[in-house]
């Protein structure tokens, strides 16, 4: 990871709200977490619970979503809006090489989300496959409103790059 | 609102997209998803996929998109998917996704049902399969 990178990663991470624990609100853990991320492959273990990420679905981010997939425009958030935004919070606890692709995803919706909502993603690592050269991670996500009522939930599996002898 | 593909075997009204770089960008933007192997020529060409690729989530939208025109909010609100992506989709494809009514189940008020769903390139390569249900209410 560059010092540049890793200063773009710091910034985003002190900007996002973590929930779940009233701790995670103490600066003091949030420095914690800070330290601790972002995590690597080699890092994670089946199990292992990320923080929890606080965003909000606001309209501009969501009329970018809906002009990129040519998405019917809704009087609420298109489900897989909040899916790729609970995808990308994953990105700022986690690093993956670059090259790493999906192989799998699984949805199941429970709410529509109004335009403008906050949720909260938390994510877990299911399951790590390591087999010669090629590595997998299956990561379960379940997205939530403030009042803590699942909106939906995914799982998704990712195939890294070979990596390098 | 054209009829729900609501009996076995019934046709889920399909959806075409051709896969543009520049539709590719916008969804990284979108998404915050910047991993170079979709928006980076360079870097995507060194490795074994030889060039960009786009996101599985923007073809997983496309199929989305597919299924909302289908059944409406209903989908939105209660559908569930299960796809696999079998092959990249690359600038210049052309997608098509179809899917087919596989099963039709009353579960106490709402309706049950289970598509099967694949979207293909121009090639007839299998770019996603996989499998989605939504709930419909009972009238």
């Amino acid at each position: 990871m560059t010092p540049h990178r890793a200063d773009g990663i710091i910034s985003r991470i002190c900007d996002v709200r973590l929930r779940g624990r009233q701790s995670f609100r103490k600066p003091a853990l949030r420095a914690k977490v800070y330290v601790e991320l972002p995590a690597g492959y080699d890092d994670l273990t089946p199990g292992h619970e990320f923080p929890p990420v606080e965003y909000v679905l606001d309209e501009s981010s969501i009329s970018a979503y809906v002009e990129a997939v040519g998405a019917a425009t809704r009087p609420y958030v298109p489900p897989l809006a909040v899916a790729a935004r609970a995808i990308a919070s994953l990105g700022e606890l986690m690093e993956m090489p670059a090259g790493t692709i999906h192989a799998s995803q699984d949805f199941d919706f429970s709410a529509l989300v109004p335009v403008g909502a906050r949720v909260v993603c938390a994510a877990k690592v299911l399951r790590k496959l390591a087999r010669g050269p090629m590595r997998m991670l299956t990561l379960e996500m379940v997205v939530s409103d403030t009042d803590g009522n699942v909106v939906q939930r995914g799982r998704s599996t990712v195939v890294l790059p070979e990596a390098q002898p | 609102m054209m009829e729900m593909p609501v009996s076995v075997g019934d046709a889920i009204p399909g959806f075409s997209r051709e896969v543009v770089q520049s539709d590719i960008n916008k969804y990284a933007e979108a998404s915050g998803d910047f991993n170079p192997i979709h928006i980076d020529e360079d870097f995507a060409g060194t490795t074994p996929l030889g060039g960009t690729i786009a996101h599985g989530m923007l073809v997983l939208a496309y199929m989305s998109e597919m299924l909302a025109r289908a059944f409406g909010d209903a989908w939105d609100r209660t559908g569930s998917f299960s796809a696999r992506f079998r092959s990249p989709a690359r600038p210049g494809d052309k997608l098509d996704v179809v899917g087919h009514v596989e099963s039709v189940k009353e579960e106490g008020d709402i309706v049950v049902v289970t598509c099967s769903l694949s979207c293909r390139n121009q090639s007839d390569e299998v770019v996603v399969s996989g499998e989605a249900r939504v709930g419909l209410a009972v009238r």
